[in-house]
């Protein structure tokens, strides 16, 4: 095999590494940190569409056209449903309530198809919470991560509930 | 063509040796410390695997996009890590989106975010009262991170113990 074709490769694959990260650049932070499956499958098309153009199958007019085609309608999307929210709800999941005060939804669950170990196996990881009367909302996300809001009297101790305690302006190490 | 079925399981072993051997030099442990960046250069470098899988292309020239690739990214990353302007210039920066309870219109707009997602984002770090956030920031990865307000932090334990 020549050597001005590896030569060339290389060339050709610095090219679209630029090129690609100028994309990212202009599509922003929002677009491209899979914060939705589509995103991600439109992460995934970018970095699909690449390979002909560093091994040389189609020239580099056609890929830069590829991408750019393609990120310029991620972007429309984008701005449409932040424009719109008709669109975004058309493009985009909305939340789904899971648990409210405490009670489980059933129908809720079942429209997202949702096991109720898997709704518990969730509340532990997102919140720790072992024990359902603690949880005053639990929302399936958008972007499909589940969302734990927890009662008022679960919450941590807050400096707010320490008003009558007087916290003290000097703090020193605690002994051990 | 026909089917060159021991020249399969070799090219794909030693690519798969190369790429691990590669990855490894890259620095890259885990998916999850991936920027937006990470994340495309390894849906490239996946993507110019299959061409060589299928012999479409000689495994020479397959090892040497996919090296080329990684190096550039090792330059690139390694200069940003030393060089602010170059640091601003291929990274997004943290923008405010929350400022003393209240939501910043003009921060939206730039990162083209509705209202709507600003919430189920903070519902997502367990925040139910915009009122209680000091400042909340869409960070690179693009997600949002939340400094509450001093009344509504947790508690530590030197502010209950005795200290003396």
């Amino acid at each position: 095999m020549d050597t001005s074709e590896l030569i060339f490769t290389a060339l050709r694959a610095t090219f679209v590494y630029f090129f690609l990260l100028l994309i990212i650049r202009v599509l922003g932070k929002r677009e491209i940190g899979a914060t939705s499956a589509f995103d991600l499958i439109v992460a995934l098309i970018l970095g699909e569409v690449v390979d002909e153009i560093i091994y040389g199958d189609v020239t580099i007019l056609q890929g830069v056209v590829a991408i750019l085609v393609v990120a310029m309608w991620h972007l429309v999307n984008s701005w449409a449903s932040f424009k719109s929210q008709f669109i975004d709800k058309l493009t985009g999941a909305s939340p789904t309530v899971l648990v409210k005060n405490g009670r489980i939804q059933k129908k809720a669950l079942a429209k997202e198809r949702l096991n109720e170990e898997e709704l518990f196996s969730e509340l532990r990881m997102a919140a720790g919470v072992d024990n359902l009367e603690e949880v005053k909302q639990a929302t399936l996300e958008p972007n499909g991560s589940i969302s734990v809001l927890l009662e008022e009297w679960a919450k941590p101790v807050q400096y707010q509930d320490l008003t009558e305690l007087k916290p003290k302006t000097k703090s020193k190490k605690v002994q051990a | 063509m026909e089917f060159d079925l021991p020249g399969l399981v070799i090219r794909i072993s030693v690519m798969y040796l190369y790429a691990l051997a590669l990855i490894r030099l890259s620095g890259k442990q885990s998916v999850g410390q991936l920027t937006a960046l990470d994340f495309v250069v390894v849906t490239i470098i996946g993507d110019l695997f299959d061409d060589i899988f299928w012999a479409d292309i000689p495994i020479l020239q397959g090892m040497v996009g996919f090296a080329t690739i990684i190096l550039v990214h090792i330059l690139v990353t390694l200069a940003s890590s030393r060089n602010t302007l170059i640091h601003q210039l291929v990274a997004s920066s943290p923008s405010v989106a929350v400022q003393n309870g209240r939501l910043v219109q003009d921060s939206l707009k730039r990162e083209r975010t509705r209202p709507e997602t600003v919430q189920f984002e903070m519902r997502l770090k367990g925040e139910e009262h915009l009122k209680e956030v000091a400042e909340a920031r869409w960070e690179p990865k693009g997600q949002i991170s939340v400094s509450k307000t001093k009344a509504n932090q947790p508690v530590k334990k030197k502010d209950i113990y005795r200290l003396d």
